[in-house]
């Protein structure tokens, strides 16, 4: 499994090769890469009232992208803005299941967004851990009713700062059995 | 109502106590901030998806109200008391889970377990003085529900939708109470359905009427800010002093179309100072 990070729009060198850094351990079997390219943002998924971009529009992008390169068996996209899915007031990503591409957003991951004094560790770590929850979802997982699980669905930050950057055991297996089922097919 | 009454600014007493416990829920949902599921059918964005919104919620109260009607006139009476105890004690259930998870993301997250008991225990609590006593608490409680119910309304529904809605219902409820079944219902005695209105000072009023000024008041908190939340307030409160001043002279009055057009007016013309 070859995993590549793409900026859609601006994103901080320095987040991004932590990230890298820390889905490389969260994912052992696999190979996790910045990806040089860099995605314009779609003005066509900006939305003037709401003053959010469409993640399914951003999403659609980076699937096209994953397709014309060959080089990744899954494409994450990172964005700094903030995003929504018709249906709900924001979303922290999204990501096809299963599939190639996923999206994140770091726009409600700092500490600043809710008031609070500026933490780089805490913001990583929440990027990490929505990172590895969209890239669960192009593996085949859904969401787990395990709230420390990094499947279980966020509907706060304070799910995303409560839940941990791992699997349980219960999705591990079931990424392991998805993995075993390829390799025979 | 009796004779001799006389509409003074003690009248507005409830509606405010509605509309305040409203805006703390509100702040309770922007402090957690907590994503919320529009609960809409027609997407915003689509060109005739407010408008259809709009009239799927007016054909749902009016259908809602036509079928209460229709079973009151039958002596239908333990039915509807049990039709309608249903939804209440669902909605409590419902709104207490939301705004106690909303609370526990605030402070302390907590497991899923107590986020389900403590709510249920508030349901159980809430139902026994309903159903269980004569108590006047029951009013109290029904314009806290007014103002929770409306307050998740207008988080889960966007500006325009919204505004249609109360467009929608304002002018509705002015058709229902004179020649539908809103008017009927009060007719027949909305004091003997438990937990559906409360009355204060020889006023009566729905738990609709509340709900849709909450459902107003907390979307513009959640969406524009202070400045026009308390500017429709003000317009809701203003209305319902005219309205309640109709209800002098005619004994029976429609409770949404003034204070809502009034503080729509209000609340939108503070909308570009934020």
């Amino acid at each position: 499994m070859k995993i590549g990070i793409l900026r859609v729009g601006e994103i901080p060198t320095d987040v991004l090769s932590r990230l890298t850094e820390n889905l490389n351990i969260s994912f052992p079997e696999a190979r996790c890469q910045l990806i040089s390219d860099v995605l314009a943002l779609p003005s066509q998924a900006f939305n003037n009232t709401r003053g959010q971009y469409r993640s399914d529009i951003i999403l659609d992008l980076i699937k096209d992208y994953s397709h014309k390169t060959k080089a990744f068996s899954h494409v994450l996209g990172v964005v700094d803005v903030d995003i929504y899915v018709p249906g709900l007031n924001f979303v922290f990503g999204e990501a096809e299941c299963p599939g190639k591409a996923a999206l994140i957003s770091l726009w409600r991951l700092r500490p600043e967004f809710y008031g609070k004094p500026p933490n780089f560790e805490v913001f990583i770590e929440r990027a990490t851990k929505e990172a590895v929850h969209e890239l669960g979802h192009t593996l085949g997982l859904g969401h787990c009713a395990n709230p420390f699980c990094v499947m279980y669905f966020s509907n706060s930050i304070f799910e995303t700062d409560r839940k941990k950057s791992l699997f349980c055991n219960k999705c591990y297996s079931k990424i392991l059995s998805l993995f075993n089922l390829a390799g025979k097919s | 109502m009796s004779e001799s009454f006389k509409v003074k600014l003690i009248h507005l007493a409830p509606v405010i106590v509605s509309l305040l416990f409203s805006i703390s829920c509100a702040y309770l949902l922007m402090a957690s901030r907590m994503k919320v599921f529009e609960i809409t059918p027609f997407q915003e964005e689509s060109p005739v998806g407010p408008i259809s919104n709009a009239l799927y919620f007016v054909v749902l109260v009016g259908l809602g109200a036509l079928v209460l009607f229709l079973l009151l006139r039958n002596g239908r009476f333990r039915l509807v008391i049990f039709v309608t105890g249903f939804a209440l004690i669902s909605a409590v259930f419902l709104l207490s889970m939301v705004y106690f998870y909303a609370f526990s993301m605030i402070f302390v997250p907590l497991p899923t377990g107590v986020l389900v008991a403590v709510p249920a225990l508030i349901t159980v609590s809430v139902g026994y003085v309903f159903y269980g006593t004569k108590s006047r608490l029951c009013d109290l409680l029904v314009l806290l529900l007014g103002g929770a119910l409306g307050t998740l309304l207008g988080a889960c529904i966007r500006t325009l939708s919204t505004v249609l809605i109360l467009c929608f219902l304002a002018v509705y409820d002015a058709f229902a109470v004179y020649r539908g079944p809103v008017g009927k219902i009060a007719r027949v005695g909305l004091e003997k359905l438990r937990g559906l209105s409360f009355s204060f000072r020889n006023i009566q009023m729905g738990l609709g009427d509340l709900t849709f000024y909450s459902m107003l008041v907390s979307h513009m908190l959640l969406y524009f800010g202070v400045i026009p939340c308390l500017a429709s307030m003000a317009g809701v409160l203003v209305g319902c002093f005219l309205a309640f001043s109709m209800l002098e002279r005619e004994g029976v009055f429609p409770g949404l179309p003034i204070p809502i057009f009034v503080g729509l007016a209000l609340g939108f013309l503070f909308v570009p100072l934020v």
